[in-house]
């Protein structure tokens, strides 16, 4: 065997459904809403920040030891006894980790909005969105009182990794990292449901006419300011929920993980799919995966073909390549694979039999 | 202890004025783009980069040659410029494609040539490199050197400052350039070949940003990453500045040089906040300026010489105001 399939398709499917938790609420921020969030990996960063730090205190607190400093070695050798020995524990919080990072995200959310309704120029959002994503990084990075500092805050199990704890079966293990895969994609499919739900509800019909016209919307009585306030909390709680789940998929909260290069790859994701369009941020977060990983396969396959090829050449490729997709698509297809439908309402479905169509 | 006191206070007013000078260098075309084609283009801090490579090529077959690694790189980066707005930026203009599209092709764009650059830079072993020239200490102030590099930035930044204000309020290209600036689609109707301009516009903007990235390369070290760790730095000059004011941006290079440095050590020195802080100081100014002064921080020189302008010809002809 050329290398380990299964563990690659686990893989896969993990980084899939953080990745399309993250496509769908900036769909949802900017397709619906029209919020550039230039600032993605903030909520990303910060869901995977307070679910780490969490995770850390909780373990130790409810198995009766002493939570002390987390970022040591003898609290990261606890935490990661304490998470292999009891599924109780590792489990529920988990779970609590996974509530207080989309509540912490979706009250930052809340923060970032205040400027998003008070800039004058269209781009200013943006612009502040990814200096406030900048800014996080850097005072994360510098300030070992949130998660280590520079190094990171390690240590954060996967919470069914008590299933392969005892043993080095490799059954076991991918027992346990796929069922965590299991679970992501459970919350990605959830939030797939409720994403389309939302679209299709007189809330998502409001969200897209404020997008396209906020005076219109306002003469018609509508409450703009508030529903642009509510889109970024509810965006930035699925941001916040992707960073703690991809917390515990790779056991450590670092600042360096939460960079703009991420928010650009999630826009290429929903540009590629098609803006306004929850079925297309699928297809093209999945595109997206594909390339991503299908150039680190290619990676591997070099090598093993003893190919000299630099590792790091081959990421730089990925990145042009996506932006070169980035601006094609811009260019030749704005509309992305999959173009904004119609949203399906009975109304909409008579009066569009009715008439031509007066959607566009 | 006074003597201490005085001692950083020099150094860092010193490489205030240094780094300051490099903002203007790298900032003034961005305000150019920003008041011509009204992009805020996030791919501007890669002609840093750019500028900075072909300084450093061409310095290792011309070593020492400042003047040789100057103008290439002015000539390079303007050109890769306007490169990018012919292959990108004019077909999407054309298609009156929205401002936030806009501002995602130009992270591409940036994201396409970084990694470009570290593509290329990893084939030729040049991650990180420096160009072959000697930093001179020819003079001091104080206990605090002062350098070759020093005695060519500072007087080029101002110099070429003056020089684009110059350009764009003597010259016929300029003024054209100016016109397109404040009124786009009459200065199309007026005859202003946009075809000239926009391009000409271009090339001054990254050659400058290149110009720049020579002198940032001589006195960092030249990688892929040189400009693009410079971007929001470079867009808070720009901010403070109001995004359009030339004359703001000189002043705004110097505020947050002097930010960066000056207050830094200055902050260091009286509350120990550690020097890893230093880029929260340009970001907490474009938070503060876009959410409370969007007009800009640095006082609007152009409408203030328009108004003293109107107000001296007030008896003699009634000047429209703007708008009318």
């Amino acid at each position: 065997m050329a290398f380990d399939v299964i563990g690659l398709l686990i893989s896969v499917a993990t980084v899939y459904g953080i990745f399309t938790l993250l496509s769908l609420s900036l769909n949802l921020e900017y397709g619906y809403g029209g919020q550039p969030n230039f600032g993605q990996v903030l909520f990303y960063g910060i869901g995977a920040f307070s679910a780490g730090l969490v995770s850390a205190t909780l373990l130790p607190l409810f198995a009766g030891r002493a939570v002390g400093d987390v970022c040591s070695i003898g609290a990261l050798v606890t935490r990661e006894a304490i998470s292999a020995s009891n599924p109780l524990l590792s489990v529920s919080t988990w779970l609590i980790a996974l509530v207080v990072a989309a509540l912490v995200a979706s009250i930052f959310g809340f923060l970032a909005s205040y400027p998003a309704l008070r800039v004058k120029e269209e781009w200013y959002l943006s612009m502040i969105l990814l200096v406030g994503a900048e800014m996080f990084r850097v005072i994360v990075r510098n300030t070992p009182q949130f998660g280590c500092g520079y190094n990171g805050l390690p240590g954060i199990s996967n919470p069914f990794g008590w299933i392969s704890s005892n043993s080095n079966s490799p059954l076991l293990i991918d027992l346990s990292t796929g069922l965590y895969a299991m679970a992501i994609l459970g919350f990605a499919t959830l939030s797939y449901i409720g994403a389309q739900r939302f679209a299709n509800s007189p809330y998502g019909r409001l969200l897209k006419s404020v997008r396209d016209d906020r005076i219109l919307s306002e003469a018609l009585g509508k409450d703009v300011k508030r529903v642009r306030e509510q889109i970024m909390v509810i965006g930035s709680a699925m941001a916040g929920l992707a960073g703690a789940l991809y917390v515990f998929y790779i056991g450590v909260a670092i600042a360096e993980d939460y960079i703009a290069s991420v928010t650009f790859s999630i826009w290429v994701m929903i540009v590629l799919g098609g803006i306004a369009n929850n079925r297309g941020a699928l297809v093209g977060t999945i595109a997206l995966i594909g390339l991503q990983k299908g150039t680190q396969i290619l990676g591997v396959l070099l090598q093993q073909a003893s190919i000299a090829v630099d590792s790091n050449l081959l990421v730089y490729l990925d990145y042009m390549v996506e932006a070169a997709i980035l601006l094609l698509l811009i260019l030749y297809r704005p509309k992305g694979l999959i173009p904004e439908q119609a949203v399906k309402t009975v109304a909409y479905r008579s009066f569009d039999s009715g008439g031509k169509d007066q959607h566009a | 202890m006074t003597s201490h006191l005085l001692e950083w206070l020099v150094d860092s007013i010193v490489l205030s004025i240094f780094i300051g000078s490099i903002y203007v260098l790298a900032s003034l075309g961005l305000t150019l783009t920003l008041a011509v084609v009204k992009l805020p283009n996030f791919a501007h801090a890669e002609f840093l980069t750019i500028g900075a490579y072909t300084g450093a090529l061409i310095s290792s077959s011309f070593p020492e040659n400042f003047l040789l690694m100057g103008v290439g790189a002015f000539v390079v980066s303007g050109l890769i410029a306007v490169v990018i707005h012919f292959l990108v930026y004019k077909p999407m203009m054309d298609r009156k494609i929205s401002i936030y599209t806009m501002v995602l092709a130009s992270f591409a764009v940036a994201t396409f040539v970084r990694y470009g650059v570290f593509s290329w830079a990893s084939i030729s072993n040049l991650l990180s490199t420096h160009p072959s020239v000697s930093i001179v200490v020819v003079g001091s102030i104080g206990t605090t050197p002062i350098t070759n590099i020093y005695e060519i930035v500072v007087p080029l930044a101002l110099v070429l400052s003056a020089v684009v204000g110059l350009f764009l309020t003597v010259t016929r290209l300029g003024k054209s350039m100016r016109a397109v600036a404040s009124n786009f689609e009459l200065a199309r109707v007026t005859g202003i070949r946009l075809s000239v301009v926009v391009p000409f516009m271009w090339v001054i903007a990254g050659g400058l940003a290149g110009l720049g990235g020579v002198f940032l390369g001589i006195y960092t070290a030249v990688t892929p990453v040189l400009g693009s760790s410079l971007l929001l730095q470079i867009f808070a000059v720009v901010i403070i500045a109001g995004l359009t004011s030339m004359s703001g941006t000189v002043i705004g290079g110097y505020i947050v040089g002097f930010a960066e440095n000056t207050v830094m050590a200055a902050l260091n020195n009286f509350f120990g906040v550690p020097f890893t802080f230093e880029p929260l100081l340009p970001f907490a100014m474009i938070l503060v300026v876009l959410m409370f002064r969007p007009t800009g921080l640095t006082p609007n020189m152009m409408s203030g010489i328009a108004y003293a302008r109107r107000w001296l010809n007030r008896s003699k002809t009634k000047v429209p105001k703007e708008g009318e």
